[in-house]
């Protein structure tokens, strides 16, 4: 982790972390997709990910952000495009990237997030309980 | 219900619980999250590709993903089996053939049910078939307490083998009490109608008559019509055509021998359907499809693949728009009624001064296989000329914004169906309207990520696509409950599945999530085709009444937000181009 505070709010790339430790490095502005990403690493606000431009995902597996890294440099590379190419998200992953783009509020439009709402672990939360109650 | 005990061991009276490994007491009320013994039974093991529904699931239900497990055999719903199963436990002495669950493979006729890749307790809802070596389960209730929560009708649908017939099963147990009604009640509709399809083809009849049936949504599958689209009638020859009779170019060939085409009438009037799936009109031989008295809200626009389509009939739906798709295929129809609907109209004074000189249209835009009879000159005695159905563009309404969670960012909105208000304003053409930005805190230059200005489709839409692609939508009805984000993208992938595909307005690529909806008016009537360019006496101008009275608003949709209407070429008064694309032109 680096600590020049200085320079990390200014520096070309992101690290974005998964759960299992995966790092995945991002072009910042490629990171702009995500309005929740954006507001981590934004220095006004003083986020410890602003302050050494790494952003931990405790709810995201390195198997899904990878997708989502995919994405934001597919996102990246054809924004400004007329003809945009399909990405391929594979059928068993899709749910999850679902997720990881909901927790990153991927398409909101304006709107301001913090990532307080860790939706992500509620769904999971909810879901494990309904199971305990069905099995048991 | 599952064990790997004998079939048909001496003790039926209670069900045999399944060997669950984590969980030995393992009573699944409500049949979720079962494990399935699936290396119980020891047939040949062909092994499944199936994929799990997480990557990081620590359901210890679904261990089952990394273990090498069986494909099912058995092929139809999984109440027809619980039945079954039931019924063998109850009368084991009964030789009854038809109820043995593994029918002859030559008899199973549907290809589509292999599906493969379904989650496990969507198994446990959507029906999937089950293992063949089933031992009898004696409760028939226990398939029956729980309920499936499906938000849209199993792709599986039935795998009907001929031998036999649901009504006889269903008719032979009348133990199920009616409080499970929900499930069986539309299995058994589902099973009439592809009963009444399946006797039809089988006595090789065309006119398949669901009329009165009190079909609804639940009814109707996306496979229902899958042995229609599959069949193919066997020409019948005949010599020397009737002298008199002018040669129909659809039926006759050159030669004077009359092929007997499989010509398909559907009729489906009389039922409480609010939608059909897209599927429907990949019956290609279909010709006549009478939707009269419907609860119809939609129609996809998969309708545009009937190529063979001549009268359709949707009067009396709740209908509010109408494929586009249909509207540049006008001319191949020979009858549309469309009276009895609620459809959008355009706020009259918003179209003033809207009166077009309808001149005749050239007759090489007629579709290809109209092109014979215009030369017979069959329907006027002076001078070439023929009346189709055409359409004209008389304008649209404001654009509505959404993002992929379905949040409206416009002033604009689409009047949902059933509401009270269906006049829309007319936009003049250079009146734009952008979306607005939900709070102003964020200005547009900052965000520089605002997905609206940009083509890339968002990441919701891509899993959305993939998950419509496979096939699986359906299957995560459950999770179409879900607030917001998640939910709102797999019922989307669902209905995209449902209608069979849908393109972009604008840029014409497949699309799951529409991102902006405008409404757009035409105008149709019978327009002269001709040989001959007189525009002196044949221009036609209709009063503002007439136009009222047939216009025909579409709903079309855009897959991004840089997807809208304004560079369209279509003017106030252009006539709206005939596509030709799989008209079967020749």
């Amino acid at each position: 982790m680096s600590a020049q505070n200085g320079t990390a709010s200014t520096r070309k790339y992101v690290t974005l972390v998964s759960k299992e430790g995966f790092e995945f490095v991002v072009l910042r502005e490629a990171t702009l997709v995500s309005p929740a990403i954006r507001s981590m690493l934004d220095p006004e606000r003083n986020f410890l990910e602003a302050q050494t431009g790494r952003c931990i995902f405790q709810d995201i597996s390195g198997s899904v952000l990878e997708y989502v890294v995919q994405y934001m440099h597919y996102w990246y590379q054809y924004k400004d495009k007329e003809d945009v190419p399909d990405m391929d998200i594979p059928v068993d992953l899709c749910l999850e990237v679902l997720m990881a783009a909901d927790f990153l509020r991927m398409d909101r439009n304006g709107v301001l997030v913090l990532l307080l709402g860790a939706r992500l672990s509620v769904w999971r939360f909810v879901r494990d309980q309904e199971h305990h109650f069905t099995t048991a | 219900m599952e064990s790997n005990q004998d079939p048909f061991a001496d003790e039926p009276t209670l069900p045999q619980l399944p060997a669950l490994s984590q969980d030995p007491s393992g009573n699944d009320a409500n049949g979720r999250k079962r494990a399935y013994p699936f290396k119980a039974a020891g047939t040949e093991a062909a092994l499944s590709s199936d994929i799990g529904v997480f990557s990081s699931d620590d359901d210890p239900a679904l261990d089952n993903y990394a273990q090498a497990r069986q494909k099912r055999r058995y092929r139809g719903t999984w109440y027809d089996h619980n039945r079954m199963t039931s019924e063998l436990g109850q009368n084991e002495d009964d030789s009854n053939e038809e109820l043995v669950p593994e029918t002859p493979k030559a008899k199973v006729r549907n290809a589509g049910s292999q599906e493969a890749g379904l989650s496990g307790f969507a198994k446990m809802h959507g029906g999937a078939g089950h293992p063949p070596p089933t031992p009898p389960s004696s409760n028939p209730l226990q398939g029956h307490t729980f309920t499936p929560k499906r938000a849209f009708p199993s792709s599986q649908g039935f795998s009907s083998s001929q031998g036999f017939s649901p009504r006889q099963r269903f008719s032979s147990s009348q133990g199920v009490p009616s409080s499970q009604g929900y499930s069986t009640e539309s299995a058994r509709k589902q099973a009439a109608v592809r009963q009444e399809i399946e006797s039809r083809i089988d006595r090789g009849e065309s006119v398949i008559d669901l009329t009165n049936l009190g079909l609804d949504d639940e009814s109707i599958s996306v496979d229902t019509f899958r042995p229609l689209t599959e069949l193919r009638l066997v020409p019948r020859v005949q010599l020397h055509t009737p002298a008199g009779h002018s040669r129909d170019p659809l039926t006759t060939s050159k030669d004077g021998y009359l092929h007997k085409e499989s010509k398909i009438v559907l009729i489906m009037a009389n039922n409480r359907l609010t939608r059909v799936p897209g599927t429907l009109f990949s019956i290609e031989n279909l010709v006549d499809l009478s939707l009269r008295h419907n609860q119809l809200t939609e129609l996809p626009p998969a309708i545009a693949k009937c190529r063979n389509l001549r009268s359709l009939n949707l009067s009396f739906n709740r209908l509010r728009h109408f494929p586009f798709e249909l509207v540049e295929r006008l001319p191949m129809l020979d009858t549309l009624n469309l009276v009895g609907n609620d459809f959008y109209e355009p706020e009259p004074s918003s179209m003033e001064g809207w009166l077009p000189n309808l001149y005749p249209i050239p007759f090489w835009e007629l579709p290809g296989f109209l092109i014979n009879s215009f030369f017979k000159g069959v329907e006027q005695e002076d001078g070439l000329s023929m009346h189709r159905l055409v359409a004209w563009y008389i304008g649209r309404g404001a654009v509505q914004y959404t993002d992929t969670a379905g949040r409206v960012y416009s002033s604009f909105r689409v009047p949902p169906a059933g509401g009270e208000r269906n006049q829309i304003r007319i936009q003049s053409s250079d009146e734009q309207t952008g979306p607005l930005a939900r709070q102003q805190g964020e200005s547009q230059s900052r965000t520089g990520s605002n997905q609206g200005s940009s083509r890339v489709p968002s990441l919701v839409e891509l899993c959305a696509r993939s998950l419509a692609q496979s096939g699986q939508a359906e299957d995560f009805g459950d999770l179409a409950t879900e607030p917001d984000l998640l939910g709102a993208a797999i019922t989307a992938a669902a209905q995209s599945r449902y209608r069979d595909g849908q393109r972009c307005a604008v840029c014409q690529k497949s699309y799951v999530i529409p991102r902006t909806q405008w409404i757009e008016f035409f105008y149709h009537r019978r327009g002269e085709f001709s040989g001959s360019w007189r525009p002196d006496d044949s221009t036609v101008t209709p009063s503002r009444d007439e136009i009222l009275q047939n216009v025909i608003p579409c709903l079309r949709s855009g897959c991004s937000w840089k997807c809208v209407p304004y560079e369209t070429a279509l003017l106030s008064g252009d006539r709206v181009p005939i596509n030709r694309l799989g008209l079967g032109d020749n």
